[in-house]
């Protein structure tokens, strides 16, 4: 295309600025050649639009798509497990931070505890409250693996 | 601990949080994202890979992709912009593997078609046949313009070409159509 015509594609775009379309249009007004390609851009455009597709069964087609991302977690089991890893990552930080700063800034105690209050609320906020009695006794190994080692205070 | 809706509960949720649910692990979020865009995905898809049985599987790949990618996304970013991306390159993808193209699906007329009816679609027929067998960018550049709508920025957008290389693709697109379809036009 020459650069002394406009790209008249242009005017085929939803959304064009007033001020784009009101310059191509004014130049096109006044150009014969443009006046010609435009018409046929438009009966070419026109004809496009006469491709109608619709997507069958869509249904189906979530319906599909779901049991494939079942298939996908089955397959790979870890990606539950990853995110339940994690979680306890998590609540094992949380607890080792918690515990250091509550050790520097209170005196020596025998045991850092957790009022069964606040250990209700640190299980909901881990999302921990909907695991099952096996899930709980595995994090239960987890984070106590045999034996509590003892809290030891900094010297 | 699941997602509690307390206030307009029965507006739909927005992309973007059906999208956060589907991070967070409600798979049924994915249900509703794929039901609200499965039918323009496939129909991008199918436009550009011509069967609807390659533009099905890369619709699904396309939707667990969103699936495993839920937590990357950003909502500073328009959802489906993210998503035709998706589209796109899985569609470029699938065409470097199942070269050449195969153009044959087309709904069969049915029997008390007219003879209006059975212009009407040998013109949708050759339209689709024209627009398979454009270069592959072009193909694509159309198809997001004429049949979804997007300007050149939203194009760049969803492909990653420079706005310029859209400008031209879809001028030579444009060009090549009006030339192999000019028998169509009315007179």
């Amino acid at each position: 295309m020459s650069a002394r015509h406009p790209n008249l594609v242009r005017l085929l775009e939803p959304g064009l600025p007033d001020a784009e379309r009101r310059q191509i249009e004014s130049h096109v007004a006044t150009c014969a050649t443009c006046q010609a390609e435009w018409h046929q851009l438009r009966q070419t455009s026109g004809l496009l639009d006469t491709w109608h597709v619709t997507a069958p069964d869509g249904n189906a087609f979530v319906d599909r798509l779901l049991a494939a991302t079942q298939a996908a977690r089955d397959a790979d089991p870890w990606t539950d497990r990853r995110a339940f890893a994690l979680r306890i990552a998590a609540a094992v930080a949380i607890a080792g931070v918690t515990g250091v700063v509550i050790g520097l800034s209170v005196p020596p105690r025998p045991a850092v505890s957790i009022a069964p209050a606040e250990s209700g609320q640190v299980v909901e906020l881990l999302g921990l409250d909907s695991l099952s009695g096996d899930d709980l006794s595995a994090l239960a190994r987890l984070v106590e693996p045999d034996e509590t080692p003892d809290l030891e205070e900094p010297s | 601990m699941g997602m509690m809706r307390l206030a307009g509960e029965s507006d739909p949720r927005s992309d973007a949080e059906l999208v956060a649910a589907v991070a967070s692990g409600q798979t049924s979020a994915l249900g509703e994202i794929a039901t609200r865009h499965q039918q323009r995905v496939r129909a991008i898809a199918f436009r550009i890979m011509g069967r609807w049985d390659v533009a099905d599987d890369v619709a699904q790949e396309a939707f667990l992709r969103v699936w495993r990618g839920a937590a990357k996304y950003e909502p500073s970013a328009a959802f489906t912009t993210w998503l035709y991306r998706i589209v796109v390159n899985l569609c470029l993808d699938q065409k470097r593997r199942y070269r050449p193209l195969q153009l044959t699906e087309q709904d069969p007329p049915s029997d008390d078609a007219t003879d209006a009816s059975l212009i009407d679609l040998e013109r949708a027929d050759a339209v689709r046949r024209e627009v398979a067998a454009l270069p592959e960018r072009q193909r694509v550049a159309l198809v997001l313009h004429r049949f979804e709508n997007l300007n050149h920025a939203q194009i760049a957008a969803a492909t990653g070409w420079s706005e310029s290389a859209i400008e031209s693709l879809l001028v030579r697109a444009y060009s090549r159509l009006r030339e192999k379809l000019k028998d169509w036009v009315p007179p």
